[in-house]
């Protein structure tokens, strides 16, 4: 008796090719994204972003924007413009991975979501990815190994791509 | 802490003891009566309902979240099991357990794993699953539990014939089970592992099979339904498909199956001296966008299942997601895609209690189905004896996989 069998996600996670992913497979990345964030935020400054509704979600977004002296409009657009989402997750999940014990983590989580017997949402929650990127200083990931991210330093590369990205 | 007399499987069915757990919620309590398998009652108290309710929301919360599920982070599951679930038991029943235990929910207990709450199985044992213990079979009521009883076909059949011993039946045993099984993964991941099982499913029985995933037909909504339809019903129903809770209308939650390649299926009613009336045999709602199944899936209803199906095969087993879990409804009806085939004439189901990975409930289907066919065991000792061989391998310690799959309505 094994509990290998009939897993989906067999193939390694290619994030240079995160573009090629359907939008529900690209919303399970982002799901396990923010799950292995939210689980490594020990200071426990991380929201339960995926669960705000969207005038929540601007309003968290707009402050954490504002405080980082970054355009404050930009939430708005990333929330209600659903032809962003999709870009702007993969900017943010392509830098994410940037980071191997991150990007190893999403991925070992990404594959034991994989077997599972569930019908995940369709819809890429690009901002709310995003609210955790702006939020997060510090990542705790692998706690045997005890390995610490710097996110200061990890969002502030995904901030400028995006921002460049929708031009804000 | 309660020690279980631990059954070791030899008895006869005729000696079987059977008791039943039933808990009722009421404003302040939340309290259990079991009734023994000699007939005896012990009225317990679980505690208090506002304590209860909040720690089952809590519990229910974490079951419903496929990435606790997936990553095997579950310390609300596994305080329930070692701690607080253990109210839920009575001195009686841990102390010398019977060998079939039927359980009926009430209210907010409904979806409750009370066949994982941990027992001392005695001396130098470790602790075990009450499922390992007790062949364990949920009835969402008594009345649902009795209709179940009484249109069981294996109830037909004199007891002394069944085997409880776990050597496998004679090849020339009189009763032949035939089997019907399918499945469609629509969003084409899980494609291999879904017509796998199926046929794993299929080749278990010795009568009449009849397997819909070779993928060369496909799934479709007329392929469930064709097992309704015909005469005999076949005694084991398959059905292996991604499943969604629709949370304002929990008739039109249901499974995600293949669209008819040939068209729209056409009805014939009969109306009166030969002549009938056709009708296209639409599904009664469109696949929701959220789930991302393309063009090629249709929806198959609890609704549709209520109004156009009646089955009395002896098992149903729903092997997909969102299949065994839903909203308590008004009346104490918990409504799930399992309960529906209950209701419309099966006697047993067996379906996941949550979301869980395809590899326990591949595991669980395999042991399950072995015990009840080829050792010819009554369904909740096959639940027991699945429970007690996945214990041992590989999900022990995994309580969200150990767990998943439970059986509902008739033990037998």
């Amino acid at each position: 008796m094994t509990e290998s069998s009939g897993t989906r996600a067999t193939a390694p996670l290619a994030w240079d090719r995160l573009d090629e992913m359907s939008d529900r497979a690209l919303a399970a990345l982002i799901d396990c994204t923010i799950f292995v964030l939210r689980q490594g935020d020990e200071a426990g400054a991380a929201p339960a972003a995926a669960q705000m509704p969207p005038s929540a979600l601007i309003h968290a977004l707009e402050q954490s924007l504002g405080e980082r002296g970054l355009d404050p409009t930009a939430a708005t657009r990333v929330v209600r413009e659903a032809e962003l989402s999709r870009p702007v997750a993969i900017l943010l999940l392509e830098e994410i991975s940037t980071e191997p014990a991150l990007a190893a983590e999403i991925e070992r989580v990404w594959r034991e979501r994989g077997g599972m017997l569930f019908v995940g949402t369709a819809t890429v929650l690009a901002a709310a990815l995003l609210l955790l990127v702006v939020k997060l200083r510090k990542v705790k990931v692998n706690r045997a190994e005890g390995v610490e991210i710097d996110f200061d330093k990890l969002s502030n590369g995904a901030l400028g791509a995006v921002f460049k990205f929708i031009g804000a | 802490m309660p020690r279980a007399r631990v059954a070791t499987g030899m008895t006869r069915v005729p000696d079987l003891r059977v008791g039943a757990l039933e808990l009722v919620v009421v404003a302040s309590d939340v309290a259990g009566v079991y009734t023994t398998a000699n007939g005896g009652r012990e009225r317990f108290r679980v505690g208090s309902t506002a304590e209860i309710v909040q720690r089952i929301d809590a519990l229910r919360a974490e079951l419903r979240d496929p990435m606790c599920i997936s990553t095997g982070r579950t310390p609300r599951l596994r305080e329930f099991c070692a701690s607080w679930g253990r109210r839920f038991l009575p001195a009686t029943l841990t102390s010398d357990a019977p060998d079939v235990l039927v359980v009926v929910p009430h209210g907010p207990t409904h979806d409750l794993p009370v066949h994982l709450v941990e027992v001392d199985a005695g001396e130098g044992e470790p602790h075990r699953p009450l499922g390992a213990v007790v062949g364990l079979s949920y009835a969402s009521s008594r009345s649902l539990f009795i209709r179940c009883v009484s249109r069981n076909a294996a109830r037909r059949r004199a007891l002394s014939q069944w085997r409880c011993d776990g050597q496998p039946r004679a090849p020339a045993a009189a009763w032949v089970r035939s089997v019907m099984s399918g499945g469609a993964d629509v969003l084409g991941d899980l494609g291999d592992a879904f017509r796998s099982t199926c046929a794993r499913v299929a080749e278990h029985f010795d009568g009449e099979r009849t397997v819909f995933s070779s993928g060369s037909f496909p799934y479709t909504r007329s392929a469930i339904k064709a097992a309704t339809r015909r005469a005999p019903h076949p005694s084991a129903l398959c059905v292996m498909a991604h499943g969604f809770i629709d949370e304002a209308n929990h008739r039109m939650s249901g499974l995600l199956v293949e669209r008819d390649t040939m068209g729209v299926a056409a009805r014939a009613i009969p109306l009166h001296d030969g002549r009938y009336f056709d009708f296209r045999d639409l599904p009664l709602r469109r696949v929701p966008r959220w789930t991302g199944a393309g063009g090629d899936a249709e929806v198959f209803t609890a609704a549709e299942l209520e109004i156009d199906g009646e089955i009395s095969s002896e098992l149903v087993m729903l092997l997909g997601c969102s299949a065994g879990w839903g909203r308590v409804m008004q009346g104490d009806e918990p409504a799930s895609l399992a309960e529906t085939w209950l209701k419309i004439g099966a006697a047993s189901a067996v379906a996941p209690m949550w979301d869980a990975p395809i590899a326990a409930v591949q595991s669980w289907t395999d042991e399950f189905i072995d015990g009840w066919t080829r050792l010819d065991l009554p369904k909740a000792l096959a639940v027991r004896r699945a429970m007690q061989r996945m214990r041992d391998g590989p999900f022990r310690d995994a309580p969200e996989r150990l767990g998943v799959m439970t059986l509902r309505g008739d033990w037998l």
